[in-house]
């Protein structure tokens, strides 16, 4: 008993010894490279840059941008960066990054979402106007730049690399079973129906997590004009593209368990042949190679079924965006650093070696040798007549999750779709 | 009622005697111990064994053998990130958060379980009320106050939270076991000439070690797998504890299961070693009540 | 005791302290946040009771809520039931109880997100184990989460997940019952099943009482198996207040709706303390 004891009390001790020795090395060790920062800083300059960004994990962009810091250090011997990329889901980021700055807490240089998400952070002065800010280069940017500008004029962002969303198609699929690719609304109907026939799912799609699905008939009911609109003018077409959803949920188009799988299941089963298209992104690339379907796969634009010869119109653009802090810009001693640094991340060169990583259509210069499969989803952006962000990065985020969530509600026929779209554009009020 | 209650008590009792009685009965005890005991093991045994196997062959032969054993996993694992530095951090972590919650809530469980104040019942349902606040209900607040005390990416940033958060926890299950001890060893304890602290000490704390053990259990448990706060307070990769590091391999519900197979079987181990070296406490503990009893 | 205030005091002032600064504090905080709208984070106006209000006519916070208080009723009766069984019958055996008590713990050491998973990949449509199963027996597959039978299908995870837990509380609590008590019993006459009802469970109903309240205040705090195995659906018919508020709090970045989510669980969660309390008022038992 009494060595028993002994032993935990040991135990107990050397861990309080390691907890405390580990805290206080770490905080001392914070604090001498702070000194070291001030006071190095009046004689030789020494800065301390903090980047943000979700380029880590399994993010193949992770590795590169690592060595892109690295060679900037390499080169600027005075400048450390301190990388805090972390790939979480959506919500952490978002409140980290929000806390960050509301509490005088923010980094030097962040790759965030310019969308709904960096309003509150926008409005509040917190992040560097680009076009008024001194030395800080814009130059070479294609049409990306220019639709991160915001309401008030001003452009806050600039952008790494773009992506588009777009039907994903398994060719062969389609021609194993003699149906016509759906280059127009009719053939789309035509596809579901005659897949719904078979062992193959029409469309692999989650009805809960939505997101892809909704805008994708958002955008054919009521083509680009109607697509831009907020959800306070309650446009007539949304409501009716639910209703298109729920009418082919009818048919057969989605998946027997649509309402409980998430989106990686339904990616899934698009990956194992058992679904013939797909709503995704450019993202999606990434796993369809892995999955060995990249030459079997061809991207479409969604077919408008209130104007057909807007086809080709589609959901895309450059949601993630630098950002320079307002603080970090401010500052005498890290001003000259944030915008060297930001001048060296935006450089062409640097764009074009992380979008080689990701195969995403880059902000500036372009991309050679690529596939044949992704040089399409290129030319798909490139020949778009309008590009526009998807609404969910547009309007008030309780409203478009209201009215994504009850995707299943319509198709179980329990609401309607104007009544869905009402109750959504009551919560932005 | 009180009649309707003695005549179910006497057929369980019947039924009962016959059951642990018996040989039969010992047998179908055995046999609905092994079968739960089954039912157990084996999501372990689908973790260890999907780790050896391809992302894909995951989901399509997720119950199966794996066709191709690969250490894949774990060497992807190895190599994108410094493993061993976050097991450090997570013992720092978890086992500062396990000792500090064991110290500061065994007085306090003493005080709640032995002794008569005023403020008792009040205390007593705020513990129960702590009970209910989900961490993300306070995460947002103490982020701030953590970037004001300039704690943020240091041990102690999720040290302390966590200690604060399963402090009500630890106090009602060890106050519990505490009511429940003879009140003869305390007054037996007055006698000697034993103070409340030196009472604690020698006659409470060594009898209520068991329920110690559990609570330390489950303690490191949650602190060990508490993705969300780690992550907002401990994120740079000098300070992450290992959920971190390995959610952000396998980015969080990602589709890399492979991966996340593997990840969560390196979790685990150090947790069920933990918990065989508490289990020892048990065992010790509970002889020690019967001797002193 | 004399100058039990003292000590009283000294004993948990530490413990107080920091729950209070860290975890009484913020909460405080963020129930004030219920009081606003808010919209991101910085974007706040005050509208006084607005997010009550708005809570009383929610529909979906109502169906949560139900939901929430029928998962209640099954943890308790079955995750605390059956520990308190299986505590009992291997406080009873001789041989392997070592080995049960190692392998009933398993469940609670996987994380969350992992359990999850695998319940995802049971009840999957076209792949799930149950439908290879019914397929490779000639039969039709089965849609395993419907509107009526979601709810049931995220109970069996949360049942068995944490059954261990209640399992390892209750067989300390046994064990600490002193020999002696079972001699003395043995010598009236007193075994097996009559030792069960008229000793075993009286003397651990103090500890029964605490895995209950933990059972209840764990209930309704759940979040992470529901939110994988079906996100709360279909529809909202397995949405919990811990999904619930998530979504609001989180995705939405509606904090303040989200934090009046919060009072409401805590709210729930004291009431239904209270009532436990008074259903199992019993003069607290010291041998």
């Amino acid at each position: 008993m009494k060595k028993f004891f002994l032993i935990l009390a040991l135990l107990v001790m050397s861990l309080v010894l390691i907890a405390c020795g580990g805290t206080d090395s770490d905080s001392s060790g914070d604090n001498t490279s702070d000194d070291n920062d001030k006071e190095e800083g009046t004689k030789t300059e020494e800065v301390e840059l903090r980047v943000v960004t979700t380029m880590a994990g399994t993010d193949p962009a992770g590795e590169v941008f690592q060595a892109v810091l690295d060679d900037f250090q390499e080169e600027n011997n005075h400048i450390t960066i301190v990388n805090d990329s972390q790939s979480a889901d959506a919500g952490t980021i978002r409140t980290k990054i929000n806390t960050d700055f509301s509490s005088g807490n923010e980094p030097d240089l962040m790759f965030y979402f310019n969308t709904v998400d960096a309003e509150g952070i926008i409005d509040e002065g917190k992040v560097v106007s680009l076009e008024d800010a001194e030395g800080v280069d814009l130059s070479g940017f294609n049409s990306m730049l220019e639709q991160q500008r915001n309401d008030d004029g001003n452009i806050y962002a600039a952008p790494q690399s773009g992506f588009y969303e777009a039907i994903f198609v398994n060719t062969a699929l389609f021609e194993e079973h003699g149906v016509a690719l759906p280059a127009t609304w009719e053939e789309y109907e035509a596809a579901i129906k005659a897949f719904a026939e078979t062992d193959i799912i029409p469309v692999a799609a989650s009805t809960e997590d939505s997101y892809y699905v909704v805008e994708h008939y958002a955008l054919a009911a009521g083509g680009m004009e109607d697509y831009k609109k907020d959800i306070s003018d309650k446009p007539a077409s949304w409501a009716e593209a639910l209703d298109l959803i729920g009418e082919h949920a009818g048919l057969g188009a989605f998946p027997q368990d649509a309402a409980t799988i998430d989106l990686a299941m339904a990616q899934d089963m698009f990956k194992r042949e058992q679904a013939a298209m797909i709503f995704e992104g450019s993202w999606f690339w990434g796993q369809l190679e892995e999955a060995g379907l990249g030459d079997k796969v061809t991207v479409l634009p969604m077919p408008i079924k209130a104007d057909p010869s807007e086809t080709g119109s589609i959901v895309g653009g450059a949601s993630q965006a630098w950002f320079i802090s307002t603080k970090s810009y401010e500052n005498e001693d890290t001003r000259d650093a944030v915008v060297k640094l930001f001048n060296y991340i935006t450089s062409e060169e640097t764009i074009l070696r992380i979008a080689e990583a990701t195969g995403q259509p880059p902000a500036k210069g372009e991309l050679t040798d690529l596939p044949a499969h992704i040089k399409a989803g290129h030319d798909l952006v490139t020949n778009a007549p309008a590009v526009e962000l998807p609404i969910n990065d547009r309007i008030y985020p309780e409203s478009f999750t209201h009215a994504r969530t009850n995707v299943p509600a319509i198709v179980f026929g329990e609401k309607t779709g104007q009544q869905v779209l009402d109750e959504a554009a009551e919560l932005a009020e | 009622m009180k009649d309707e209650g003695k005549l179910r008590l006497t057929f369980w009792e019947n039924l009962q005697q016959s059951i642990f009685s018996s040989k039969l009965g010992m047998i179908l005890v055995y046999v609905v111990l092994i079968s739960w005991s089954m039912t157990t093991i084996f999501p372990l045994a689908w973790v260890f064994l999907n780790s050896f196997k391809q992302s894909d062959e995951i989901i399509s032969n997720t119950f199966s053998l794996p066709s191709d054993p690969t250490l894949d996993n774990y060497i992807n694992a190895f190599e994108t990130v410094n493993i061993g530095k976050s097991y450090i951090n997570s013992f720092i972590i978890s086992g500062s958060v396990v000792i500090l919650v064991l110290a500061l809530g065994g007085l306090a469980a003493f005080a709640m379980a032995r002794m008569n104040f005023k403020l008792r019942g009040v205390l007593q349902t705020l513990l129960v009320a702590s009970l209910l606040i989900p961490s993300f209900a306070t995460i947002v607040p103490v982020y701030r106050m953590m970037i004001g005390m300039e704690l943020v990416n240091t041990h102690a940033a999720l040290i302390i939270p966590q200690t604060a958060g399963n402090l009500p926890f630890a106090i009602l299950v060890i106050s519990g076991y505490m009511a429940t001890i003879p009140k003869e060893l305390e007054e037996a304890a007055v006698m000697d000439g034993c103070n409340r602290l030196k009472m604690f000490t020698k006659v409470f704390l060594p009898i209520s070690l068991p329920s110690f053990a559990t609570v330390g259990t489950f303690v490191f448990l949650w602190s060990y797998n508490d993705l969300f706060s780690s992550l907002v307070l401990v994120s740079q990769e000098k300070v992450a504890p290992i959920v971190v590091l390995l959610s952000n391999v396998s980015s969080q519900y990602g589709t890399d299961y492979g991966l996340m197979t593997a990840a969560i079987a390196m979790t685990i181990i150090p947790v069920l070693i933990f918990y065989l070296f508490a289990q020892k406490t048990f065992e010790k503990g509970a002889t020690s009540g019967a001797v002193k009893g | 005791m004399k100058g039990d205030r003292l000590y009283a005091v000294l004993f948990l002032a530490p413990a107080f302290l920091i729950a209070g600064m860290f975890l009484y504090y913020p909460f405080f905080e963020n129930l004030l946040q219920s009081f606003y709208k808010t919209d991101g984070f910085f974007n706040s106006t005050f509208i006084g009771f607005d997010n009550y209000i708005r809570l009383f006519s929610d529909e979906t916070a109502r169906v949560a809520t139900l939901n929430s208080l029928e998962l209640i009723v099954y943890v308790t009766i079955f995750q605390v039931g059956f520990a308190l069984v299986l505590a009992i019958m291997v406080d009873a055996i001789r041989r392997g109880a070592g080995f049960f008590r190692t392998a009933f713990f398993f469940p609670i050491v996987i994380s969350g997100a992992a359990i999850g998973l695998m319940f995802t990949l049971i009840y999957n449509y076209r792949n799930g184990l149950l439908n290879e199963i019914l397929v490779s027996l000639g039969l039709e597959r089965v849609l395993w989460l419907t509107e009526q039978s979601s709810l049931y299908m995220v109970a069996i995870p949360t049942v068995w997940n944490y059954v261990g837990f209640y399992f390892v509380i209750l067989l300390t609590a046994i064990q600490k019952i002193p020999n002696d008590f079972y001699e003395a019993a043995k010598l009236e006459g007193i075994t097996g099943p009559q030792k069960m009802f008229k000793l075993t469970i009286p003397l651990i109903l103090s500890d029964l009482k605490t895995c209950i309240v933990l059972a209840i205040t764990g209930t309704l705090k759940i979040f992470e198996l529901v939110y994988i195995i079906t996100r709360g659906g279909p529809g909202d018919s397995s949405e919990v207040l811990g999904t619930y508020m998530y979504q609001k709090a989180f995705e939405d970045t509606a904090m303040g709706y989200g934090a009046t989510i919060a009072v409401l669980i805590v709210v729930l969660g004291l009431l239904l303390a209270f009532i436990t309390n008074k259903l199992l008022k019993r003069d607290e038992v010291t041998y």
